[in-house]
């Protein structure tokens, strides 16, 4: 006879009643298995997402440095028109991703010896057709500095298939990180009806002759943007800039801007997005922008920062474009660039951020004049390093180094101080071409180097003018956001359709409806709400993880516990999901929805209001 | 003083947390409780199973998300709970989970049990749902009362007032009913 009234008995008999079988023992073993396997995959992802040290630990900063090299590289005589057009403001543009440019669709890549030559990219358009390269398995040693004069020289061509040749117009880069050299060429764009062609590369730009595998020839085939292959192209979420720009670092001597309220120009536009198989190009422009206290430019030493919607750095592919287009007499040219990144982890939208510098000229109108007499140029192959001072805006200028490359042209390489980032230089006499001045920082010691070519026969003397002297007088914080879409500016939208206040805590409940026009199916991952103070508000039951679909507009219901003795409205309900798309792509994304009690004002303890 | 048993599972689930590969102590832990929490409520060995591999794998996926390590097996019984009401809307029962419930309780007992046990069985599964669940996982999931308030999203006071209330209350309708 069991005794109800001794605990110890009734305990007893509660567990007789509540005993459970136990499970069966293949299950428990397939069970760990398959979750030790998940385990491992789980682990392998991560690790394959970690963004790898080998190239790009090498490459970011030389792209940084080749880069800056390019950017702050301006012709003489067309600064007037263009001396700005490296300063890009915020505001990601709302641009339709339909477009009847060609990209590739599939990399092409050649093997030679240990030399892979890959062709990572292309974009060809009424202007131009530009082609991104990688080449890895360089000797070290073999890419040398661009002033050697032993270096390939060739230029790469393409050959269409009626045997029409495309000559480059620009090279845009060459980097080196240990043995891989990455950049890019622009060529004359390709006539109507050649999406096939043979890109032709004598020898590997930059390295020693004899050194690396030459002879070059890669198939590449391009597609149009839009193709069904590239589906879906989406557009762009526009993004207002920063109000106020942060005044954060000047360097002397300078013209300290006053704040302004003048609205900061666009700067990055994204033009066309194209869809990939694991991510997304983005293809945009860089405007040109200015503010009343001159250029504003975009440092790429810093690169721009691409952070998801949950704070995660996403590693993206730079293909930064060049400058063909400055030449052009249109009061915007192109400078477009490409971000390549994939999505796998990935929460939209996607948190892009820049620093523009705001640039002074120090000098007003003063110029220097530099002159020299043909005679006193080095020779065909010859490098003079030399020590000439000159003053210009109170900085000192330390020409270095005259380089003959050959055929009337030289580089002129000038030590900088620090801070200065750009000069401009004209011909004077007998010069017939003045090159960009580029602004190096490969090395420790800061140069801006830029090529003549003098005339022939050359008159003396030969001169050149120095004036515009720039430096950084503050950086704007640029901050943008992106996401594709389809239907709206969300991927989904957070109704809140009930909420019932319990003892201890409100249930919310509502449904998540996705957006984007051919959603098969979505997946709430989690949710979590955040207080009117930031303060994270505990929800320790994942009540969104394991939702039914509706079958009408295929929303999800969720319901939340919010814990009333942490709530300070309005509160912010934020749901991370997946939407499996009809071409069975995942988009991840983080869906914000502010909420409050019907009928509770903020401005007063909702308790007060609540309870009599 | 902290409880060595949650400290140890506090380390094990954020090692877990870095490192997935070392989530298995936690499902050798765990795999009981759960099993037989989920059993109590579907009284279906293979759908018992299923909802148990469902559950942990949700939790190794999820395990980075959450916040409060030291309420890790709140959380997995949350999990556990979300995925059985899952698994009941699909079945879209018909029959009121109670009475089904009581029978199979019944039934699904091989060996005789006492005419108490079978008294506590039909009571219980007539009891309103949250006592059920306070008593399955105190006695089926064997979760202390903070635990059990974790899932529950209540305070621990609360739940032990519940508790022992009912215990009482279930003390008192046997000693009546059998009397």
């Amino acid at each position: 006879m069991i005794n109800a009234s001794s605990p110890s008995s009734f305990d007893s008999l509660l567990s007789q009643a509540l005993e459970m079988p136990e499970p069966a023992q293949t299950f428990a073993l397939s069970l760990q298995r398959k979750l030790e396997l998940e385990a491992a995959r789980i682990k392998s992802e991560a690790k394959a997402t970690t963004p790898k040290r080998s190239i790009w630990r090498f490459a970011i900063p030389a792209i940084a440095a080749v880069l800056l090299f390019f950017i702050f590289s301006l012709p003489t005589g067309t600064l007037g028109r263009v001396n700005l057009w490296f300063a890009h403001m915020p505001g990601i543009g709302l641009v339709n991703g339909a477009s009847e440019d060609l990209i590739l669709q599939f990399s092409a890549n050649q093997s030679k010896q240990e030399v892979t030559f890959t062709i990572t990219n292309a974009l060809a358009t009424s202007e131009r057709t530009q082609l991104f390269y990688d080449i890895s398995g360089l000797e070290t040693g073999a890419e040398e500095h661009v002033l050697n004069i032993q270096t390939c020289k060739e230029q790469p061509w393409l050959l269409l298939e009626d045997g029409t040749r495309l000559s480059q117009k620009w090279f845009g880069g060459s980097l080196i990180s240990e043995n891989v050299s990455r950049g890019q060429w622009n060529f004359q764009p390709l006539p109507a009806g050649n999406d096939h062609f043979t890109l032709v590369v004598p020898c590997i730009p930059g390295t020693l002759i004899g050194f690396a595998p030459e002879n070059w020839q890669i198939p590449i085939e391009l597609i149009p943007i839009g193709t069904e292959n590239n589906e879906p192209t989406s557009t762009a979420l526009a993004i207002d800039p920063p109000e106020q720009p942060i005044y954060e670092a000047t360097l002397k001597p300078t013209i300290e801007p006053t704040k302004s309220d003048e609205e900061v120009p666009a700067f990055l536009k994204v033009e066309t997005v194209i869809a990939t198989g694991d991510g997304y190009y983005l293809i945009g422009d860089i405007a040109k922008a200015e503010t009343e206290h001159g250029p504003l430019a975009l440092p790429y030493e810093g690169l721009v920062k691409v952070n998801d919607a949950l704070g995660n750095p996403v590693p993206y592919r730079l293909y930064q474009g060049y400058y063909d287009e400055i030449l052009a007499e249109s009061s915007h040219f192109k400078n477009p660039w490409i971000y390549g990144f994939a999505t796998e982890g990935v929460y939209f939208p996607l948190q892009l951020s820049w620093s523009a510098l705001q640039l002074i000229n120090n000098t007003g109108e003063e110029k220097i004049e530099i002159t020299s007499d043909p005679g006193n140029m080095p020779a065909d192959g010859v490098v003079n390093t030399l020590d000439f001072t000159y003053e210009l805006g109170g900085y000192v200028l330390e020409l270095n180094q005259i380089v003959n490359r050959g055929n009337g042209t030289y580089g002129v390489f000038f030590d900088v101080p620090a801070g200065i980032v750009r000069f401009d230089v004209a011909a004077v006499s007998g010069i017939e071409q003045v090159g960009f001045p580029q602004f190096l920082i490969e090395q420790q010691q800061p140069q801006i180097g830029f090529d003549i070519t003098i005339e022939d026969p050359a008159p003396a003397p030969i001169s050149i003018s120095l004036s515009h002297l720039y430096t950084v007088s503050s950086k704007f914080p640029i901050e943008g956001a992106w996401q594709p879409y389809s239907q709206g500016y969300n991927l989904a939208e957070i109704e809140v359709a009930d909420a019932d206040l319990k003892e201890e805590y409100f249930e919310v409940s509502g449904k998540v409806l996705p957006l984007w026009e051919d959603a098969l199916s979505l997946v709430i991952n989690n949710i979590f709400a955040i207080n009117r103070n930031n303060s994270t508000i505990l929800l320790e039951t994942p009540s969104g993880l394991s939702s039914e679909a509706d079958e009408v507009d295929g929303s999800v219901g969720w319901t939340v516990l919010l814990p009333t003795r942490e709530l300070e409205f309005p509160i912010e309900l934020i749901f991370e999901v997946t939407l499996i798309t009809g071409d069975n792509r995942s988009i991840n994304a983080v869906i914000k929805q502010p909420w409050i009690p019907d009928g509770i004002s903020p401005l007063i303890p909702w308790q007060e209001q609540i309870l009599p | 003083m902290a409880d060595p048993d949650t400290e140890s599972d506090k380390l094990t689930v954020r090692q877990a947390m870095h490192d997935p590969t070392l989530f298995t102590p936690l499902y050798q832990k765990y795999l009981l409780p759960v099993y037989k929490y989920v059993f109590s409520k579907v009284f279906d060995a293979p759908v018992a199973e299923d909802i148990t591999s469902q559950t942990f794998m949700t939790a190794l996926q999820s395990l980075p998300a959450l916040r409060q390590p030291e309420r890790f097996s709140s959380w997995l019984f949350s999990i556990a709970h979300n995925k059985t009401m899952d698994w009941f809307r699909q079945q879209k029962h018909q029959v009121p989970l109670e009475q089904e419930s009581e029978d199979k309780l019944i039934a699904s007992d091989v060996n005789p049990l006492s005419d108490e046990v079978i008294w506590l069985r039909k009571t219980i599964s007539g009891l309103d749902k949250t006592d059920q669940e306070i008593l399955r996982f105190r006695f089926v999931a064997n979760l202390t009362f903070s635990e059990t308030a974790g899932v529950m999203k209540s305070t621990e006071n609360k739940v032990k007032k519940r508790y022992y209330h009912l215990i009482e209350y279930l003390r008192n309708l046997m000693e009546v009913d059998h009397d």
